[in-house]
């Protein structure tokens, strides 16, 4: 079995495609515990018996439909505006537009080549040095990965959700326990620019209360949008499922209909685009399904616990281990295959520790953010590098210093759980 | 000749998963208002749209495997020498065809237990008759990944 196991991780580290090397172990997983390997399609096919599950092909679909449309210019536009003028506004700027945006589109390098394409060359005009400015574009590519509906906050939401564990993780509970972590982001990003451009004269635009206007104006199609989600969510008049329904159907119909900056002609590629994410995402989750199917089978978790209990014997030691071991994860693999491979492994491992599973998601993916921008697989230093036509390293030396900054932030989240508990009942 | 029906194919896919990604799309919201509305529903749409978003699923990996989209760790293979990571390329597609296959060959084998205990999926449509679909799906995939195998490795993200 070992050999068979380390022939697929070979496989892997060589580019066989994730899914593949999930459903992989999981075949070698069964065959060796003498189970009929049927149960790895039954356990496959549950994808196809999962409730809500369709919030993931709608909000991708919004997303790329976003992404297409020119509301990342107009939203780059209206923080200008509002914010603009403040000390390091326009690093400021940056951080929310990205936040927002990202939230969308769930994290999927449509961020720097939407949003940092038209914040960088901005950056440097108003002065800001080079290193900087791309530091924060490309690791604010990930960032608003907390805040709903990013898609990496809904898959936890399913594959914790399919665990069963007491207390559950619901999507409403995981979308509130967000908001804080990644308001914290937002400020210690926020801080830092402020503290960068200390000394400066002050910024160039001042407050143009009818430019702030004309830019309500022309977003004004993009502004109900979080309430639509957020609100109809956070207030239990729609399921996550329903709320991607309306938000694509209402996308679709501003950038097709209304604002008519996607072709009809052009839909279909779009569609076709998104969806391939999305079959490329849940082939994931399928194979996972099968893989925690076998890791629940062989009670891998307990051993898993039993082993630790024995070197780790405080919550707050496991902590430290977990975040280090979702710092090399988060460099070696994509946030999407983590989630899925982890999650069963790990979570019920962490509430023998006494932590709350909801907040667990919460530092997972807060701790795979940072992944976004470290070598050697951070796929935003690859799309920045490719976007802005600079060399690799010169990127990953950008963005050392904000490595600091947000692991900062992980270490609080991690911490402190009220953060990401206080809106939750537990 | 060839290139034309290859075209045709590939343009055919592109309309089918928008087809079905927008009648899904119109389902979910005719459902919202039916039941905001009239406190009312319907009773097969609830286990027709999961099937569709299993559909949507496989169609979508399908065409992702054309377009070499798939999630994959490849930061390794991309500081090989060129003809080393069209080698290794090879390989590890290959590799998934087979996983692919054996899902197609297990998937069989679900559809084979189903029927012989069959259950309904909606109407009188026995539940095992959808379970082709994942087959089939597995099968075309794995098919596919045989002609990824054959062709230049991917290139970089985007």
């Amino acid at each position: 079995m070992i050999w068979a196991l380390l022939a697929v991780f070979l496989l892997a580290a060589m580019g066989m495609p994730l899914f593949a090397v999930i459903a992989a172990v999981a075949f070698i997983g069964f065959y060796f515990g003498g189970t009929d390997l049927i149960v790895v399609a039954i356990n496959y096919y549950q994808l196809g018996d999962m409730s809500g599950l369709i919030a993931i092909p709608l909000f991708t679909l919004a997303g790329y439909l976003l992404g297409e449309s020119g509301a990342p210019k107009r939203l780059v536009r209206l923080s200008n505006a509002l914010i603009g003028w403040m000390p390091g506004g326009l690093a400021v700027v940056a951080v929310v537009a990205c936040a927002f945006f990202t939230a969308f589109t769930g994290a999927s390098g449509m961020t720097i080549v939407a949003v940092g394409a038209l914040l960088y060359p901005a950056l440097r005009q108003a002065g800001y040095a080079e290193n900087y400015s791309l530091g924060l574009v490309t690791s604010s590519g990930s960032l608003g990965l907390l805040f709903a509906p990013s898609l990496p906050l809904i898959l936890y939401g399913f594959v914790a959700g399919q665990l069963g564990t007491t207390p559950g993780v619901t999507m409403k509970d995981l979308f509130l326990a967000g908001i804080l972590p990644g308001i914290l982001m937002l400020a210690i990003l926020t801080m830092h620019a402020m503290w960068i451009t200390r000394g400066q004269p002050r910024s160039t635009t001042s407050f143009d209360a009818k430019e702030l206007w004309a830019a309500v104006k022309d977003t004004g199609w993009e502004l109900p949008l979080p309430i639509l989600v957020l609100g109809g969510i956070y207030s239990g008049k729609f399921a996550a499922s329903e709320a991607a329904a309306v938000t694509a159907l209402y996308i679709l119909i501003v950038t097709v209909l209304i604002k008519k900056e996607i072709k009809f002609s052009k839909l279909p590629d779009v569609m076709a685009e998104s969806m391939r994410l999305v079959g490329a995402i849940l082939v994931i989750l399928g194979a996972a399904l099968a893989f925690s199917g076998w890791l629940i089978d062989q009670q891998v978790p307990d051993q898993l616990f039993g082993f630790m209990s024995q070197h780790v014997h405080s919550g707050w030691v496991f902590l430290i281990l977990l975040n280090i071991l979702l710092l090399v994860v988060g460099m070696l693999m994509d946030i999407f295959s983590a989630i899925v491979i982890l999650t069963p492994l790990l979570v019920p491992v962490a509430m023998q520790y006494g932590i709350h599973p909801v907040h667990f998601g919460i530092i997972m993916l807060a701790n795979m953010q940072i992944g976004y921008f470290t070598p050697p697989v951070g796929m935003d230093l690859f799309i920045a590098s490719y976007r802005f036509n600079k060399p690799f390293l010169t990127l990953v030396r950008a963005c050392v210093p904000f490595f600091f900054l947000m692991g900062l932030a992980v270490l609080l989240i991690t911490w402190v759980p009220e953060l990401s508990l206080v809106f939750i009942p537990h | 000749m060839l290139d034309k029906a290859q075209h045709y194919l590939h343009r055919f896919e592109t309309y089918l998963l928008a087809v079905l990604l927008t009648a899904l799309l119109v389902m979910s919201v005719l459902q919202i208002l039916l039941r905001v509305f009239f406190d009312t529903g319907f009773l097969w749409a609830e286990p027709v749209s999961r099937q569709g978003v299993l559909w949507l699923a496989l169609l979508g990996a399908l065409s992702a495997t054309r377009e070499k989209k798939h999630i994959a760790i490849d930061a390794l293979p991309r500081l090989l020498p060129a003809k080393t990571h069209q080698v290794v390329w090879t390989v590890t597609q290959l590799a998934a065809s087979g996983v692919c296959a054996a899902l197609a060959w297990y998937g069989w084998g679900m559809v084979q237990l189903e029927r012989e205990a069959p259950g309904t999926f909606v109407a009188n449509i026995p539940s095992w008759w959808p379970m082709c679909v994942f087959v089939a799906g597995f099968s075309l995939i794995s098919l596919r990944f045989v002609f990824a195998a054959f062709s230049k490795p991917a290139e970089q993200v985007l």
